[in-house]
């Protein structure tokens, strides 16, 4: 794995059991969805292009309703 | 077209362009962490400065809440509303000048009967919420959705308020505070204590134990919830039921306003629903900053400048613990409810366009009900039974209501004599004698019962008189309905039975009904309040 894109597509292959839209839209997170990377904003980091360390610390927080 | 493309194409580039080495927009020397609106990145310690200072900002801008006052936090354990519980905590814990100075106390109100979830889930979820409270030490109140079945039908009637808010008076009580040495000064309610002492302590059991509410309520929860047909139904009467449970512990502990964790993305979101759902008359107190609608306790939004993101980053960032409770919406798809695609509706805009949510909710900020004056607080008929704003529904003839209402008549006509034949419009009805509780007058010939269950013009709800259906009645499939706003009268559409409504609501239907009755009954012998009033404007 080397960017967020790939991991995205990681997560939706083995971690999702069920409904995969209410977490990933095209090829990116659902909106409403925020992604952190070691407790900063993806936004500045490149979001998708961001290109993954070792030990690196990705969160999703769902801001929606029902989560 | 091309130019408007291209000039879109460009922002949304320009947007996603990696920044890794951004600074704080504030401050110009921390890392930012996180970007706010377009291009407000902020780094921790600034965006720490910027949330605290915005809610504190946002109480004292309003002048709402008055030292000493008592202040129920209405928290769900999700992000918004713990979020709102570590700010309250916080603004307490400041230094004598800065500090907050109203009496905080929690309530949390445990829906899971509603969503069928288990009583071990939660228990285990109120369990965690308690662990929460402790911590904050203020006085905390655990209330299963079921309590509703239990309360009385003087919730559903509006207090007058003796409130005046004006900036003198709020001045006025700053400066007796501060000579009182910060003791609270009760301003209001301690009449009305005695008289709730009993009815506290019934409400005590549910208080620092696990609760356990009775099986046959949940069940009735749950009968309830399943004979509502559509989740936006559902979605609104849950709302309704737990602002009523809300208030309910509002008024037994004397707490005289309630803070809602509601968040600007929220409120957008609810704004652009509360339309679709015909709510539009009620949009200024639905979603403004102080709503006060039910007279003695007011509702406030503190949160309502903060957007969603900002939220979850505070938490994350501070550490502020909140618990995930699965509602009635969770892994349901997009299009599941009104508003649940609204809620996507506007997240996929605010994601292309980062000024959807605040340009939706400045809008909501200008609004205000032009009703608002004219409206009798003295007067119970004239509030929504459910919602208790203003009723929406005494408008002139020629009006999208009525047409609607028409339109609906027709067509039900149309299936209950299964011929192509209209229904006659407004047939007097026949006469009824006191108009039992659930099914109308429907008259005999349509013997259109079931949903809408309303042939003719049948549905008279003033029953004694008889003969008062000269003018076209709204189509009623009980009496309820002509006590509700349209849009309330929309939800209870949905539903299969009102028997399943808990009893203050059918109980306090029927009290204003005779009230109705009453009044006509003695209306001739009345004074001509409304003609002596009646001024040229």
């Amino acid at each position: 794995m080397r960017d967020m894109r790939q991991l995205l597509l990681w997560i939706q292959r083995n971690m999702l059991k069920e409904r995969p839209e209410l977490f990933v839209q095209g090829d990116t997170v659902r909106p409403g969805i925020l992604v952190l990377i070691n407790d900063a904003d993806w936004e500045l980091l490149g979001e998708l292009e961001y290109e993954l360390q070792d030990q690196d610390n990705v969160v999703f927080i769902s801001t929606l309703h029902g989560g | 077209m091309c130019q408007v493309d291209e000039e879109y194409n460009g922002l949304l580039e320009s947007r996603s362009l990696p920044g890794a080495s951004k600074k704080c927009m504030k401050c110009k020397e921390g890392t930012a962490v996180l970007i706010i609106r377009a291009g407000d990145a902020f780094c921790r310690s600034c965006f720490k400065e910027y949330f605290i200072h915005k809610f504190r900002a946002m109480l004292g801008k309003n002048r709402v809440i008055f030292p000493g006052e008592k202040v129920l936090l209405a928290v769900s354990g999700g992000l918004a509303s713990s979020s709102m519980l570590a700010q309250v905590q916080e603004g307490l814990s400041r230094d004598a000048h800065k500090k907050l100075r109203f009496v905080p106390g929690i309530v949390y109100v445990d829906e899971g009967g509603a969503s069928g979830r288990s009583l071990e889930e939660r228990q285990q979820a109120a369990a965690q919420l308690e662990h929460i409270f402790q911590a904050t030490g203020f006085p905390y109140y655990i209330v299963p959705l079921e309590e509703i079945f239990t309360l009385p039908s003087s919730i559903l009637e509006a207090v007058s308020a003796i409130s005046d808010s004006s900036a003198s008076s709020y001045k006025a009580a700053v400066d007796q505070f501060i000579q009182n040495g910060g003791e609270a000064v009760d301003h209001k309610g301690k009449a009305q204590d005695s008289s709730l002492a009993d009815a506290v302590s019934q409400l005590q059991t549910h208080d620092r134990q696990p609760f356990i509410p009775p099986a046959d309520q949940t069940q009735a929860l749950a009968r309830l919830f399943a004979s509502v047909k559509t989740l936006t139904a559902k979605e609104d009467l849950l709302q309704t039921l737990r602002q009523h449970l809300i208030l309910r512990v509002a008024r037994l502990r004397g707490y005289s306003k309630v803070m809602l964790g509601e968040s600007c993305t929220r409120l957008a979101i609810k704004l652009l629903s509360s339309i679709s759902l015909g709510r539009g008359a009620a949009l200024a107190l639905d979603t403004g900053f102080a709503d006060p609608r039910f007279g003695d306790v007011v509702m406030v939004r503190p949160m309502r400048d903060y957007s969603s993101k900002e939220i979850a980053f505070y938490n994350r960032l501070f550490s502020v613990p909140s618990v995930f409770t699965p509602g009635l919406d969770t892994k349901t798809s997009d299009k599941a409810s009104i508003q649940r695609l609204t809620e996507s509706f506007v997240t996929k805009l605010q994601t292309d366009f980062p000024s959807t949510v605040s340009t939706i909710y400045r809008t909501s900020e200008k609004l205000q009900s032009a009703r608002s004056a004219q409206t009798n607080d003295a007067d119970p008929p004239s509030k929504c039974l459910l919602c208790l704003c203003a009723l929406d529904t005494a408008v002139e003839e020629a009006s999208a209501f009525n047409a609607t209402l028409q339109s609906e008549r027709l067509s039900q006509g149309k299936k209950a004599s299964g011929s192509g034949l209209p229904a006659p419009a407004p047939a007097p009805a026949p006469a009824l004698g006191s108009g039992s509780g659930g099914q109308c007058c429907s008259s005999s010939s349509a013997g259109g019962s079931g949903e809408g269950g309303c042939g003719g013009g049948g549905g008279g709800g003033g029953g004694g008189g008889g003969g008062c259906c000269s003018t076209p009645r709204p189509p009623v499939n009980s009496d309820l309905k002509t006590l509700l706003c349209y849009s309330c009268r929309l939800t209870i559409k949905d539903m299969a039975t009102v028997d399943t409504l808990p009893s203050y609501i059918t109980a306090a239907a029927e009290w204003r009904k005779r009230r109705v009755e009453m009044r006509k009954e003695i209306s001739e012998f009345l004074l001509g309040e409304d003609e002596d009033e009646e001024q040229p404007c």
